[in-house]
């Protein structure tokens, strides 16, 4: 046992230094010992953890350096080949996007639902950007974002045979693809969307599948919407 | 154990405290609590797995999963497998991540003779915690020594309520006066420069309760006072040097209303007070400050205060307008109004009592623990945990200046007490002759 001559305190492991003020520490002799043995008996050690954070923090930094070089290489290559066509600025913001979700898969501990709709939300958002700065064809709203409905729809559907007993906790899932099937169809008639096939689409594929496990799952379901809707 | 089969899941509303703690949960600000508990001899870490899963069979509240409604969050019964239980692999007070704790909001831990209980202060406040780890503990030792214990039932304590109360909508009454709970003031904030992120400055002190006694008898105060009150004089020195501030240091004390309610609950039912010194342009002696501290906060923990707090904390949950606002507006709200009142706290020191145990498990018991995580604007907390005429005060910091916890300790050791200083610095770095004193320097 040692003593911080300092502080007046005694260390309950043998450190070269005071953790207090750093002062260097003194041996304790017997009879000192043994009277600081009875009033306290023993401290509480505490394991090495620095090795699994540095590397950690290494992984993440890791991957932000190569998201950065990438795009860098992107912007060189554009502004040498293509210097009329800022396409880098589209890897750029995937890249971002990229990035951004798997800071938030790794990190973000909401549930798999929860993270889905995330999910499918910012790529639609993305996605209609991309359309909005290139050119304003349309594209996105007209296909590409019902087809993010639909893969919404298919990952519901694997999620609930993945775990069936648990069927019930992606209603809310399915009412957001729901929500955002039904916006598709006012993005029609809002001009947004060249045509109305694919809106139609999401809408009569996700409008089923929400009737299919209202019915179907009445008991569960209603409890589900009970619990998630309460004031 | 293994996944269970249950008709209906059950669920329940969190309390009003617990409302806080999903919005402001981050890997920076955990909102995670530990309380740990040292045997005598080293932990079986499988023994300790089925203890936990003995117990927590029975212990609905940490059973517990987080789900995010449309207007509110929600408890609902967790029927996943139950948590491993794993050495100590992080640092006191991580975030829990649920979806790799298979969505369980607490997490066991153990290290050489300790085992550390972390819970997400959504679930319970310090108290819940602890019978909860007393109850793993003894379940631990019963097969442990099978034979010693033979005539103990493998079963909870009796006198543990499994009470899912919430107490605060119980007990609150509209306040005729509101503003007397909270007056919003800035206060001084502790800054500096800190440990990498994730990680934290642990420091425990031991001290002997018949030591505090005497001291706090010539002060005239009692433990919980002198503790804080020396707390708020090491501030006052080491990080205002002594020097006279327009804002006032003030320390957060939780306080415990289930003697003032007579509740039982397992769930949070704490309000938080506030002891606050202004220095002034003078030099104050620590003995001065103590006495100023100690009747600051004497006020506030007077019982028509603590009503007056209970009453406005839930006003704003019970407002008919408010409720039916989507949550993630509220969340955005309830955050806002977080960061903008962090600036009215310098610290937090909670007491988490004297802890009792049953006379038969007594002789593999050492020392118990309390230990804070840090929350914005607060980047050194303490907590007072006392067992067996041992308080041990753990001060828990993302700073990497000591200073204050050195004052703190300094001012005890100089009044006579015998004082134990352990950290969290590693052994084997110790081991390879590594002197730094502070966990930012390894």
């Amino acid at each position: 046992m040692v003593r911080c001559p300092k502080c007046n305190v005694v260390l309950s492991r043998d450190r070269a230094v005071c953790p207090l003020c750093s002062c260097v520490t003194e041996e304790m002799n017997k009879e000192e010992q043994d009277k600081f043995s009875g009033l306290f008996d023993e401290g509480a050690p505490y394991p090495d953890l620095m090795k699994k954070h540095r590397a950690l923090r290494f992984v993440m930094k890791l991957l932000l350096f190569l998201f950065v070089v990438s795009e860098i290489i992107m912007i060189i290559i554009n502004v040498n080949v293509t210097p009329d066509i800022a396409w880098s600025a589209i890897t750029g913001a995937a890249l971002l996007y990229g990035y951004m979700s798997l800071l938030y898969w790794i990190k973000t501990d909401a549930g798999f639902a929860a993270k889905v709709g995330q999910q499918l939300l910012l790529t639609s958002i993305l996605l209609y950007l991309i359309d909005r700065y290139s050119g304003n064809w349309g594209w996105a709203v007209t296909y590409a974002i019902p087809g993010v409905i639909l893969f919404g729809d298919a990952t519901v559907s694997i999620l609930i045979a993945l775990h069936r007993k648990s069927w019930y906790t992606y209603i809310l899932l399915l009412l957001m693809i729901g929500v955002m099937s039904v916006a598709e169809i006012g993005f029609y008639f809002a001009g947004w969307a060249r045509n109305i096939i694919m809106p139609l689409i999401c809408v009569i594929v996700t409008g089923l599948y929400i009737l299919g496990a209202l019915l179907f799952g009445s008991n569960s379901a209603l409890r589900e919407l009970k619990r998630r809707f309460h004031i | 154990m293994e996944k269970r089969n249950r008709k209906a899941l059950a669920w329940s509303k969190l309390d009003n405290t617990a409302i806080l703690f999903p919005v402001i949960a981050s890997s920076q600000m955990s909102s995670v609590y530990r309380e740990s508990v040292l045997l005598t001899e080293d932990i079986d870490g499988e023994l300790l797995k089925k203890a936990q899963d003995a117990v927590l069979e029975q212990f609905i509240t940490f059973r517990m999963r987080l789900k995010m409604g449309f207007f509110w969050y929600y408890f609902e019964e967790n029927d996943r497998k139950f948590p491993e239980v794993h050495e100590e692999s992080d640092f006191p007070g991580a975030y829990i991540n649920k979806s790799r704790n298979n969505y369980y909001l607490f997490r066991l831990t153990y290290y050489k003779k300790r085992i550390n209980l972390e819970v997400f202060h959504a679930l319970t406040d310090g108290y819940g915690g602890l019978v909860f780890l007393k109850e793993i503990v003894y379940e631990y030792l019963r097969l442990r020594y099978p034979e010693e214990y033979k005539d103990e039932k493998h079963k909870l304590s009796p006198g543990v309520f499994m009470d899912q109360e919430d107490s605060y909508i119980k007990n609150y009454r509209k306040a005729a006066s509101l503003d007397r709970a909270y007056t919003p003031t800035k206060a001084v904030i502790i800054k500096g420069e800190k440990v990498p992120a994730g990680e934290l400055n642990v420091i425990h002190g031991y001290l002997k309760v018949p030591e505090l006694k005497t001291l706090c008898k010539e002060l005239d105060v009692t433990i919980n006072q002198l503790l804080v009150g020396v707390y708020v004089y090491s501030i006052y020195k080491e990080y205002l040097k002594g020097m006279s501030s327009k804002l006032p240091i003030c320390c957060c004390i939780p306080a415990d209303l289930r003697a003032r309610y007579e509740s039982t609950t397992m769930k949070n039912f704490f309000v938080v007070t506030q002891a606050r010194f202004t220095p002034e342009d003078r030099e104050y002696t620590p003995e001065e400050v103590i006495k100023l501290v100690a009747e600051a906060h004497k006020k506030e923990v007077e019982p028509d205060n603590l009503d007056a707090i209970l009453s406005y904390n839930v006003s704003n949950e019970q407002n008919i307008f408010l409720r039916p606002i989507p949550i993630f507006i509220k969340n955005i709200a309830i955050y806002s109004v977080y960061h903008a009142t962090s600036t009215t706290a310098t610290t937090t020191m909670t007491n988490v009592g004297k802890v009792e145990v049953r006379e038969p498990y007594k002789k593999y018991i050492q020392h118990f623990y309390g230990m804070l995580s840090m929350s914005k604007g607060q980047n050194i907390k303490g907590a007072i945990c006392t067992y067996n005429d041992t308080a041990v005060v753990t001060f828990s910091s993302c700073l990497t200046d000591v200073s204050i916890q050195k004052r703190f300790f300094q001012y005890l050791a100089s009044k006579g007490l015998n004082v134990m200083i352990e950290n969290n610095e590693a052994e084997e770095v110790t081991d390879k002759g590594d002197t730094d004193g502070t966990l930012s320097e390894v």
